[in-house]
């Protein structure tokens, strides 16, 4: 009895402490409210009018949008085709990600806190510098290498592409890895498995959620990206991402690539509701 | 006769300088139910991981029905674990958490299917086998734990604190299922516990442990009722432990009072400790006996009362009676012969010395040793040191050396007296040493004992 009441008054306590500080979330939610909701809106906005922006012309419902990017030519030779070639970079970047990403997390799980830490800031390190002088530094090193080439352009916006969100694979999966219960790991020693075993139906089960969301945070910003085509490929290759950003870029455009985005945007939230399934208290998501 | 299932000789593990066993040897018997019982740090769960095979000993041999295992791979070992807070794989069912192992070891589908059902019938969790491990409570995840480790049929099964998250109610009701369970079973149990009450209910046999050493083996029994140190008396329920001296052969005295009692062998008027158990003081009217007080203060805890009394001398003595008495009354207090526990007080050395510099102490011109005492240089003091703190070691990783003089056999060790320079020390240990031989001896810094020379007028 006694104890139920005291997780009782708590939890009355807790609640009472949490609508306390609760105006200090208002910030964030207007800012959401701003930049996030009512741009979604004029995204929605665009994708169905004729509205343009720069001559302020007449607003008319239409579905011509929609039907330019299912139904036209330059839906078949070049839409759908650059959307297939992104999922195909980002499939292949976040495979590789994932294969050479996992190690590296399971590795660092395993080490002291100070060569962990050392593994961080390298990890980190270039994060620090300008996303955009990094892929510059891509094509240079094509360049030297002899790589720019139409015939290695694929090749060279992967490799670009790894370098850049490798960090976002590992990161997830290790945090899942360094909060696994040791015991857990020698429960299954204790029950008779060799060490190839125990990772297999042990570990690897068990860090699921960490590589999920690693998949998640590789694959969609590599499926959006449009900096390092444009950089590599000498804008020859062209990605999801980059459709988007020329629609944007030039004038005129807007009504069609708000439909490029708005597809893009389900996309991403498909994929979130699959991170979501795999892992419920979201524990994995950075 | 009996077998040997698990034999561990002259185990040592040290972390870094921290020695967290210290030359361990214990052997457990087949069908024994065996508790390692001792505060959080005393080495238990250390001893437990290594017959696991989670952790090696730095030095010792550990064997199992006979054959050396020190090198022997855990998943190799008949032995199964039952793992402080349960280590379930959250993965996976509560079904398929007990066929884990089967799986493992291949055994065909229909035979896990029944194992598996057996064992969870044995742990009343037939109904639970598709649930998550998450919607299971912290009592049913002990089950789960339990039929996982049975359901291989080990030769021993090791359990780690397994009790030690649950509320005391369902505590209580799991202990006698454990100890149902052993007994139907017959697996050699091996438990680690802080909780004194649950090694005294459900052991064959309990080892008291402290700092890495065995303090005394013995049935609940023999251990609740003859401790042998006052760390056994104090650590094994409620002890009231005072001075006392044994004036002769069955005749002791504390309190400035003669009691009877059973113990002879102690040289005349020897000082030692007496033992006496809350519940077998008996209180008696104040003219009965010479050993009277006044009770200063009760609690009342269902099944009897506490009861506080401040005896003639000012000492205070705890009595469980069923009766209840008023505050303030004086009475007086007598207790049967047999159960009056004597202990031998610890052996200590006593020596004068000088403090120098860093709270170091010069004992002789051969021995100095480090404390922790802030006094300052050139203080005379008295150094005393417990001959149980008085290591032997390698000579290299020692404070100074000795020539070993003369072995005498105790009960649980040896006395080993060696003389260093113009010094004599003793120490107490449970290795074997020969007279004779030259050894290292040191003291950790935290035992050495100092005291400004005046300050022992006082005591």
């Amino acid at each position: 009895m006694n104890d139920i009441s005291q997780v009782i008054t708590q939890d009355t306590k807790r609640i009472k402490k949490l609508k306390k500080t609760k105006s200090f979330a208002i910030p964030y939610l207007v800012w959401m409210g701003i930049f996030l909701v009512v741009p979604m809106l004029i995204l929605i906005f665009l994708a169905f009018t004729t509205y343009d922006f720069s001559q302020n012309s007449e607003v008319h419902f239409t579905l011509s949008n929609w039907a330019y990017v299912f139904n036209s030519r330059y839906a078949v030779t070049v839409f759908w085709p650059s959307v297939f070639r992104s999922f195909y970079v980002s499939f292949i970047v976040t495979l590789i990600c994932l294969v050479i990403g996992y190690p590296v997390a399971y590795l660092m799980s395993k080490l002291k806190a100070k060569y962990r830490a050392l593994i961080m800031i390298f990890l980190s390190l270039p994060l620090w510098c300008n996303q955009v002088l990094r892929i510059i530094s891509w094509r240079t090193i094509f360049e030297i290498l002899g790589l720019n080439y139409n015939e290695f352009y694929i090749f060279n916006i992967i490799v670009a592409m790894v370098s850049m969100y490798l960090p976002f694979m590992i990161l997830p999966i290790y945090t899942v890895l360094e909060k696994l219960d040791k015991r857990v790991i020698e429960a299954s020693y204790d029950l008779g498995c060799s060490k190839i075993q125990s990772f297999f139906k042990v570990t690897l089960p068990l860090s699921l959620g960490g590589i999920v969301s690693g998949v998640i945070m590789t694959f969609l910003p590599s499926l959006t990206s449009f900096e390092v085509s444009d950089a590599v490929s000498y804008n020859t290759v062209l990605l999801l991402g980059n459709l988007i950003h020329a629609r944007f870029h030039g004038t005129g455009g807007y009504n069609i690539g708000s439909v490029f985005s708005i597809i893009t945007i389900v996309f991403t939230v498909v994929g979130f509701i699959l991170v979501l399934k795999v892992d419920k208290e979201g524990e994995t998501l950075i | 006769m009996e077998k040997v299932l698990v034999d561990l000789k002259n185990i040592c593990q040290s972390f870094g300088d921290f020695e967290v066993l210290h030359d361990f040897n214990l052997q457990i018997m087949e069908n024994e139910f065996v508790t390692l019982l001792g505060p959080s740090g005393c080495g238990k769960t250390t001893l437990l991981r290594m017959i696991g095979g989670f952790d090696s000993p730095t030095s010792g041999e550990i064997y199992f029905d006979g054959k050396l295992i020190n090198d022997v791979e855990p998943n190799n070992r008949p032995i199964n674990t039952v793992f402080q807070k349960y280590a379930l794989f959250t993965h996976l069912n509560v079904f398929e958490n007990v066929a884990f192992g089967l799986k493992i070891k291949k055994v065909p589908k229909n035979e896990i299917e029944k194992r598996v059902m057996d064992a969870l019938k044995q742990v009343h969790l037939e109904e639970y086998r598709d649930r998550k491990i998450d919607q299971l409570s912290g009592g049913q995840q002990q089950r789960v734990a339990m039929a996982r480790a049975i359901v291989l049929k080990p030769k021993l099964l090791l359990l780690d604190e397994p009790l030690a998250a649950l509320d005391r109610k369902l505590r209580q009701d799991l202990r006698y299922e454990l100890k149902d369970m052993q007994r139907s079973l017959g697996i050699t149990f091996i438990y680690v516990t802080h909780d004194q009450e649950e090694a005294l209910t459900m052991s064959d046999t309990v080892v008291i442990m402290n700092e890495g050493r065995i303090l005394q083996i013995g049935s609940p029994e023999m251990i609740y009722n003859e401790p042998e140190t006052r760390f056994v008396a104090n650590f094994i329920g409620e002890s009231n432990i005072v001075d006392g001296q044994m004036i002769k052969d069955k005749v002791c005295m504390f309190e400035g009072v003669q009691f009877p009692c059973t113990y002879t062998g102690f040289s005349k008027n020897e000082e030692v400790d007496i033992v006496i158990r809350p519940e077998d003081f008996l209180i008696v009217n104040k003219n009965e006996s010479k050993l009277t007080g006044r009770i200063d203060s009760k609690t009342f805890q269902g099944a009897l009362h506490e009861i506080n009394i401040i005896d003639q001398n000012g000492t205070e003595l705890t009595v469980h009676t069923t009766k209840d008495y008023p505050l303030d009354l004086e009475v007086g207090l007598t207790v049967d012969p047999e159960n009056i526990t004597v202990m031998k007080k610890p052996g200590v050395n006593i020596y004068t010395g000088v403090m120098e510099e860093d709270g170091y102490v010069r004992i002789s011109d051969d021995i100095l040793l480090e404390t922790d005492s802030e006094l300052e240089e050139g203080t005379d003091v008295v150094v005393r040191i417990l001959t149980q703190d008085v290591l032997l070691d390698d000579i290299d990783e020692s404070d100074f050396e000795g020539t070993i003089e003369d072995i005498k056999k105790r009960d649980m060790y040896y006395d080993v007296y060696i003389k260093s320079g113009d010094k004599r020390i003793i120490s107490s240990t449970s290795k074997v040493h020969h007279v004779g031989e030259t050894t290292g001896i040191w003291v950790k810094k935290e035992k050495v004992v100092v005291n400004v020379e005046e300050d022992l007028s006082n005591e």
